[in-house]
């Protein structure tokens, strides 16, 4: 499938005209709620995974945290997606053509299908039945997919 | 510490994703760092 | 006056070794930047969960005070390296951030915020046994936690808006904010 025209017309798109053309809305519509959204969610990464790890409010039950935090994660994850489009669409070409985009954009089906596949589903019940091992090697995988998204994100804007 | 000698089915295809994301991100940034590693030698020296 | 002074100081700062090496270099400046922005994730992330909290939109079965108390080691951990991260970017770059008009705002919103910060631990190490267990903090309480969540927000929005010129002293500016920004006649 090829996807270059896709890119090539979301640049001419409303949203991608309205991020080249205006610099102050691309700035904080795309770029500044994009990380608010991105302290938002990797708070509640964190604090569910290190949680989880034990590192953190060991005195606060794992399954009022994890849930809670999932809350927080699925409102932080449609705003920086929504954000995250908008940036895209106005510089798409570029985009298409930047092999850490295409890592991140990897790294962030891995990390949703991850948290709605296989996170989510097993930490729903009592995290007591589940093997401590088990819920550790989910919690480093988490926080590795999620900084991996993060990290590849920022050096999107280093790699031109 | 007592543990269940069987891991459910859940459990088990969680551990491996789980392995496989943690396995997959070690390569792919270890990569990046020599890739960084042998840019820097040929800008230095 | 203020402003000359601080120009002098960026200059001599620019000067320095350590800086023209940090900008100049390949890598150090993007991954010291990188790190100042991923920690946003475990400075204002718990910052975040601290607040809403109080606002009674996160974990409000669990102690109120007991979430700040756990969130506030890996909220300042978060914190340190950010401040220091911010350090050294200003470091590398001090003339240009010095006179950034979104810098100066985003110094003045750091400040609020730590007095606001200050305000609100003090009220809530006073009253916390009364309402600890409620799903919401008391009025004055919340009114900090909103006004945090707004100065923060305020921070990352400038902060991100410092790397553009739009309002730079090389730009035709009106005379308050060529003041503001800290420009100086040449």
């Amino acid at each position: 499938m090829e996807l270059l025209p896709f890119f090539e017309w979301a640049e001419t798109s409303f949203l991608g005209y309205i991020g080249k053309t205006y610099g102050g809305v691309y700035a904080t519509f795309g770029q500044s709620l994009h990380l608010m959204a991105l302290a938002v969610l990797g708070g509640s990464v964190l604090v569910a995974d290190l949680r989880l790890l034990n590192v953190i409010m060991r005195d606060v039950p794992s399954e009022i945290v994890a849930e809670q935090a999932h809350k927080w994660f699925k409102v932080a994850l449609a705003v920086i997606l929504s954000s995250g489009v908008f940036m895209a669409a106005a510089v798409a070409q570029r985009m298409y053509h930047n092999d850490f985009f295409w890592a991140k954009m990897s790294a962030l089906f891995v990390g949703i299908a991850f948290v709605f596949v296989i996170k989510r589903p097993l930490l729903k019940g009592s995290h007591a039945d589940i093997h401590p091992m088990v819920i550790k090697l989910v919690a480093i995988a988490s926080i590795l997919v999620w900084f991996s998204v993060a990290a590849t994100g920022r050096w999107i804007g280093f790699s031109g | 510490m007592t543990l269940k000698k069987e891991l459910s089915t859940k459990e088990k295809v969680a551990a491996v994703v789980a392995g496989t994301i943690i396995l997959s991100a070690i390569f792919y940034w270890s990569f990046q760092f020599v890739g960084m590693l042998e840019f820097l030698e040929m800008a230095y020296g | 006056m203020i402003n000359e002074i601080l120009v002098q100081f960026a200059e001599w700062l620019y000067a320095t070794g350590g800086s023209r090496a940090i900008e100049e270099s390949f890598y150090l400046y993007n991954w010291i930047e990188t790190t100042h922005v991923l920690t946003i994730m475990i400075c204002l992330g718990m910052l975040a969960f601290i607040d809403l909290r109080m606002l009674g939109y996160a974990m409000p079965t669990v102690s109120a005070s007991k979430i700040a108390d756990r969130l506030n080691i890996p909220m300042m951990i978060g914190f340190s390296i950010m401040f220091i991260t911010g350090l050294l970017l200003f470091y590398a770059k001090p003339t240009y951030t010095n006179q950034s008009i979104w810098f100066r705002i985003k110094m003045v919103l750091l400040v609020v915020a730590f007095f606001n910060a200050i305000r609100f631990h003090r009220h809530m190490k006073a009253s916390e046994s009364t309402w600890t267990n409620e799903p919401r903090a008391p009025l004055n309480l919340r009114v900090s936690a909103a006004l945090s969540l707004g100065l923060w927000a305020g921070v990352v929005t400038t902060g991100r808006l410092i790397a553009y010129d739009w309002y730079h002293c090389y730009r035709d500016l009106p005379g308050w904010l060529s003041a503001a920004a800290g420009c100086v006649a040449e």
